[in-house]
């Protein structure tokens, strides 16, 4: 990346130069604005979405499926066409997550946690598009990095999110996921030839932040939102555990967290 | 007296019988001598025109001779194309075409060189067996006799200008054959147009040495503030929620 390795900050834009589109909170979907550590609205955040999959995120790779419903061959299938995605944006990456949540688990929470929680993160993880299937409520999803959001235009991934969910439909696996990864390269394609162009128009404003890195300070946010007795050694289960009924949102551990 | 009488009326026998048996019929006024019209009028008047310009230009007797008046028993086609062509012909180089229309006999060619009174002549002989190798490639009787008539003729002006190449003498009136009417000719390029297309592919392949190297490197999207939320480190959240339609059995 283009003064990622300098001690000389990149030159930055503010995110509403490239982007108009509203942030919400995955919770209440209401709109929220921008540095609002916790949803004005239903009180969500990051540490109570951690009280909702008691379990250690798995590493973040181009399938995670573990529960294995996916044919064995998918990751070589899609070597070539994931290829041509990082070759064309090398910022980018790309997962596909597809697991089993338990009915009243809300898939936007799932996907929003295993974003800012799975391991070996660094300033890339601001750059990843996560995809993430429930196959037991039959959705899917798609979450962006900050540093990506700005770049996406949510009407045209829709569609390609749209054409995924209907090859899925018809078990199509392969030719859905090599479509989909062909589709991300070109909306990030056309994408990146908008932003060249308004830049070019916009001054650049401001002198950066240092962005987070591998810097401490971030791994610091993310360390101490967590419970001090979430039990980091538990296995990401193929199943998530049920959530009792009446009991909300969430998931809830085997046994009663302890208060903070 | 009169056994000798006898024997040289017996020696002359043959050739009397033979030389009163084919009714000669005059020479033809142009070139073609086809009384049933079985070459056509197109076939004909254009085997005139180029006929009558061997004559011209390479002093070049060629005549074409559809013959129907049957043959002598004992007479090949071959040997009466040769004398027809001793015949009809007075001087200089000669050839003959000859045909029995609709019969299964093959068109003969014979050429000879009043002037050098040898049938028997190498040159002549190749000229012909040339022509005759490229003419009856044609498919129908009727084109193979025109193009007979035409390639013995091209051959025997080759034959007649090397000859007076070779003995330094001018080679004809006429030494370009006429420019067959093909319509317009394309001109040849001019020489700005050379440097023109040169330049044309060099940007060409400059642009495309450029595609490939931006390809190769890859799109780069410009740094921003990013618009953290709810505690999160590196992402707010998804955008998108789609569902899967149920499937069509």
């Amino acid at each position: 990346m283009p003064g990622s390795n300098t001690n000389t900050p990149p030159k930055k834009y503010p995110a509403q130069v490239f982007s108009h589109e509203e942030i919400s909170c995955p919770h209440c979907q209401r709109q929220l604005e921008e540095q609002e550590v916790t949803c004005p609205a239903c009180g969500f955040n990051l540490p109570k979405c951690l009280r909702s999959f008691p379990f250690a995120a798995p590493p973040l790779s181009l399938i995670i499926d573990p529960s294995q419903f996916l044919p064995e061959r998918i990751t070589k299938d899609l070597k070539k066409p994931y290829r041509k995605l990082r070759k064309c944006a090398p910022q980018v990456d790309i997962c596909f997550c597809f697991v089993r949540l338990p009915e009243g688990s809300p898939l936007a929470e799932f996907a929003f946690w295993l974003h800012n929680t799975a391991p070996e993160a660094d300033a890339s993880r601001a750059w990843q598009l996560l995809i993430v299937g429930d196959l037991n409520s039959g959705q899917l999803t798609l979450t962006s990095g900050y540093a990506l959001e700005p770049f996406l235009r949510r009407e045209l991934w829709e569609a390609a999110l749209q054409e995924l969910a209907a090859c899925f439909s018809d078990e199509q696996w392969k030719e859905g996921l090599t479509g989909f990864l062909k589709d991300t390269r070109g909306l990030l394609s056309a994408a990146w030839r908008e932003a060249e162009k308004t830049s070019n128009r916009h001054p650049q404003v401001t002198k950066a932040e240092p962005r987070p890195g591998k810097s401490q300070g971030q791994k610091a946010i993310v360390e101490s939102s967590l419970e001090p007795d979430a039990p980091s050694s538990m296995a990401f289960p193929s199943t998530l555990p049920q959530t009792p009924p009446g009991s909300g949102q969430g998931i809830h551990k085997e046994k009663e967290p302890s208060a903070r | 007296m009169s056994r000798i009488f006898l024997l040289i009326f017996g020696l002359l026998l043959p050739s009397l019988a033979s030389s009163q048996s084919i009714d000669f019929p005059p020479p033809p006024a142009g070139h073609v001598l086809d009384a049933g019209d079985w070459l056509g009028p197109g076939r004909k008047s254009r085997l005139e025109q180029e006929l009558s310009r061997y004559r011209r230009n390479h002093d070049l007797n060629v005549l074409v001779v559809l013959w129907n008046r049957g043959l002598p028993p004992g007479t090949t086609l071959e040997a009466l194309a040769a004398r027809l062509g001793e015949t009809w012909t007075h001087h200089g180089l000669w050839a003959i075409i000859l045909h029995v229309p609709d019969s299964l006999q093959r068109p003969v060619v014979a050429a000879g060189n009043r002037a050098s009174r040898s049938r028997d002549d190498e040159a002549i002989a190749l000229a012909v067996s040339a022509s005759v190798s490229r003419g009856m490639k044609e498919r129908s009787t009727r084109a193979r006799i025109e193009s007979l008539a035409l390639e013995v003729g091209e051959e025997l002006a080759f034959l007649k200008n090397r000859a007076a190449h070779q003995n330094g003498q001018v080679v004809s009136k006429k030494n370009l054959p006429d420019p067959p009417d093909r319509g317009l000719r394309l001109p040849m390029l001019p020489g700005a147009l050379i440097p023109i297309t040169l330049a044309i592919l060099l940007i060409g392949v400059i642009a495309v040495i450029y595609l490939l190297r931006r390809r190769t490197t890859g799109l780069f999207f410009p740094e921003t503030h990013w618009r953290r939320r709810l505690g999160a480190p590196w992402g707010g959240g998804p955008r998108i929620i789609v569902s899967v339609p149920p499937r069509t059995s």
